[in-house]
């Protein structure tokens, strides 16, 4: 076991770096130049080669990447050309809100998910299969921001129920809309894997043993097919994180929601290089450390796993 | 009928044998019994013809206003999706959306396969150390979010158009089917036939382009068709973000980015737009989970 999370842990190592050098390569190849990129076309010549020696643009490329390297190690992802508020910073104050946010809508997505999931296993060939089918091929092809527009539009300017946007006091009124928003792919996908995980298990010997026992169906559905459907069930959750970060540039946009996908919306409208490069290098660092939080958590679940990734 | 004069029983053996029985009619058969994956099909089929006469099917002009008609009016006879903010008709706008949707789908998706099944065929077959770069070059790809790849990528290259669009698109699809690419010419490298190939001299190149891509097409074209619906929705969201096609060009996502302002006073020019998107997106999804079903049984369920 200890062998197999250092090997993980190695691994997610040389990801992280491997992301950094694409990062950095991104932003390095950026037509412009980035010192009039960051003080306008008006500058003259003196502060522009200052500047170049402050930022160190005059090194190359490969000074360049270990000094950035150096900074993200001290934790400094950069600072904004038009704030000149440290990127770090931002992430501070509306990490929280997205967390909140992705939190909130995972919950809503596993459980509409599961639910659905079961209740289309449960019931195969049924209306309600059917109905359930449709669901999860109509959610995994719509994409957030017409899910985000088409809900604001009924329930808050049609019906009233629900304010537009902002985050208001804090309520959770507030968080319905773009909760639900950013968590319909992730229902989808969540109902897909439940229904084709539950039509596996129950074909198992186990569950037919259970049957024979004379236990309720509740019981043998619930207790005994659920809990081993759950394992897939719970990558998924894991692996969707992705789409929570993505799905958060625009719910958090349309939504008006003062997260880290709103901040990073807005760097890209403004063209701000530094925020733009220091969220995606976030957003991926955060991605691979949850891939490797399932990977290990999964290798506790299910010890065959710890055997099979040894390649 | 027909099928059943196709048929004829082998005495000895006692097995049917069909004798149209190729992959592709197996496929086609199976196809054709799975209703999603028809309705799919139909939609695939009549959004390109959409996209291709566009021309003729439009009622107006979507670049230009008409200017005997008031600007944002809501959906008439006379304009059954409305117009928009300068009065070009939505309706037409929408069908030649179309054109740009389908076309930097299947662009984006040709760039992925391009490289996907170079890089993939090249590190399957020869293995070892150039295997090793080119699979963890793909690992590093996979660390990042998709959609924030190609948000990043169409960023980096400057001034968005159709290329960068596409192109940005494109490369972030390219890992996916370089492992898939890779993981089928491993198994195929060690058959007999392969290996005779060898044996007789038959250049590197052309035992993967001849022997043994040939037999990777069936979880190709799925891989393809279902991230050609992937790229569609990635052109509509970048579209949406400014990063895509950009105005007066009818991209679904620009429109709908544009309309997202008037969304209380002017619904249409966000909602036609958007169930556009949906539908498409939807059909190739369909098209895509049927030619799975259809090429590879077992995995179905």
């Amino acid at each position: 076991m200890l062998e197999f999370i250092a090997k993980r842990l190695l691994w997610g190592v040389f990801v992280l770096l491997g992301v950094t050098l694409v990062t950095f390569f991104l932003m390095y190849v950026v037509p412009g130049d980035p010192v009039l990129n960051m003080i306008g076309q008006r500058a003259d010549q003196e502060t522009i080669e200052r500047l170049r020696k402050e930022f160190n643009l005059d090194k190359p490329w490969y000074t360049q990447y270990f000094l950035y390297m150096g900074k993200i190690l001290k934790g400094d992802l950069g600072r904004s050309y038009m704030t000149k508020q440290e990127v770090s910073e931002a992430i501070k104050e509306f990490f929280p809100n997205t967390v909140k946010l992705a939190l909130f809508s995972m919950v809503i997505a596993t459980l509409l998910g599961v639910i659905v999931g079961v209740v289309s296993a449960t019931n195969q060939y049924s209306i309600w299969d059917n109905l359930a089918i449709s669901f999860t091929l109509i959610g995994v092809s719509t994409p957030v921001f017409v899910v985000g527009l088409i809900l604001i539009y009924v329930f808050a300017m049609k019906l009233h129920w629900l304010p537009p946007s902002g985050i208001g006091d804090g309520s959770l009124r507030y968080l319905i809309l773009p909760a639900i928003t950013l968590g319909t792919r992730a229902a989808a996908y969540i109902a897909r894997m439940t229904r084709s995980s539950m039509l596996e298990v129950v074909r198992q010997d186990y569950i037919r043993t259970a049957r024979s026992k004379g236990l309720s169906e509740r019981i043998v559905i619930y207790k005994h097919a659920l809990k081993n459907a759950l394992i897939p069930i719970v990558t998924i959750i894991g692996l969707d994180l992705g789409s929570y970060l993505v799905g958060s540039v625009l719910t958090e946009s349309i939504f008006g929601w003062p997260g880290i996908g709103r901040y990073m919306m807005q760097a890209i409208t403004m063209r701000d290089f530094p925020v733009i490069q220091g969220m995606v290098l976030f957003t991926a660092m955060i991605f691979v450390l949850a891939n490797l939080v399932v990977d290990i958590t999964y290798g506790f679940i299910d010890p065959r796993i710890r055997y099979d990734k040894s390649d | 009928m027909k099928v059943q004069l196709q048929k004829e029983t082998d005495k000895k053996t006692n097995h049917t044998v069909d004798f149209k029985a190729s992959l592709w009619y197996d496929v086609w058969k199976r196809l054709k019994k799975n209703r999603l994956a028809v309705i799919g099909m139909i939609n695939v089929i009549i959004l390109s013809m959409v996209a291709i006469f566009a021309p003729y099917l439009a009622p107006y002009n979507p670049y230009e206003g008409d200017l005997k008609h008031d600007y944002l009016k809501p959906p008439s006879r006379e304009h059954p999706f409305g117009t928009d903010l300068v009065a070009r008709d939505v309706l037409s706008r929408v069908i030649y959306g179309t054109r740009i949707s389908l076309m930097v789908g299947i662009l984006a998706r040709s760039v992925s396969l391009l490289i996907g099944i170079t890089l993939g065929a090249i590190a399957g077959y020869y293995g070892g150390i150039i295997d090793n770069i080119i699979m963890r070059l793909a690992d590093v790809m996979f660390a990042f979010p998709s959609l924030l790849l190609a948000i990043a990528i169409s960023v980096a290259m400057g001034e968005p158009n159709l290329y960068t669009t596409f192109l940005a698109l494109g490369i972030v699809g390219w890992a996916g089917m370089a492992r898939l690419v890779r993981g089928q010419v491993l198994s195929i490298r060690e058959h007999e036939y392969i290996q005779a190939a060898r044996a007789l001299g038959v250049p590197d190149f052309r035992i993967i382009f001849r022997h043994i891509l040939p037999n990777t097409l069936a979880p190709i074209i799925v891989s393809a068709t279902i991230g050609i619906a992937g790229a569609i929705m990635g052109e509509a969201t970048l579209s949406f973000l400014g990063l895509g096609i950009q105005p007066p060009n009818p991209s679904w996502g620009s429109m709908m980015s544009i309309g997202r302002d008037y969304l209380r006073s002017a619904p249409w020019l966000t909602i036609y737009p958007g169930i556009a998107i949906a539908i498409t997106v939807f059909s190739f999804n369909l098209l895509g989970d049927g030619l799975r079903d259809a090429l590879d049984p077992r995995l179905k369920d």
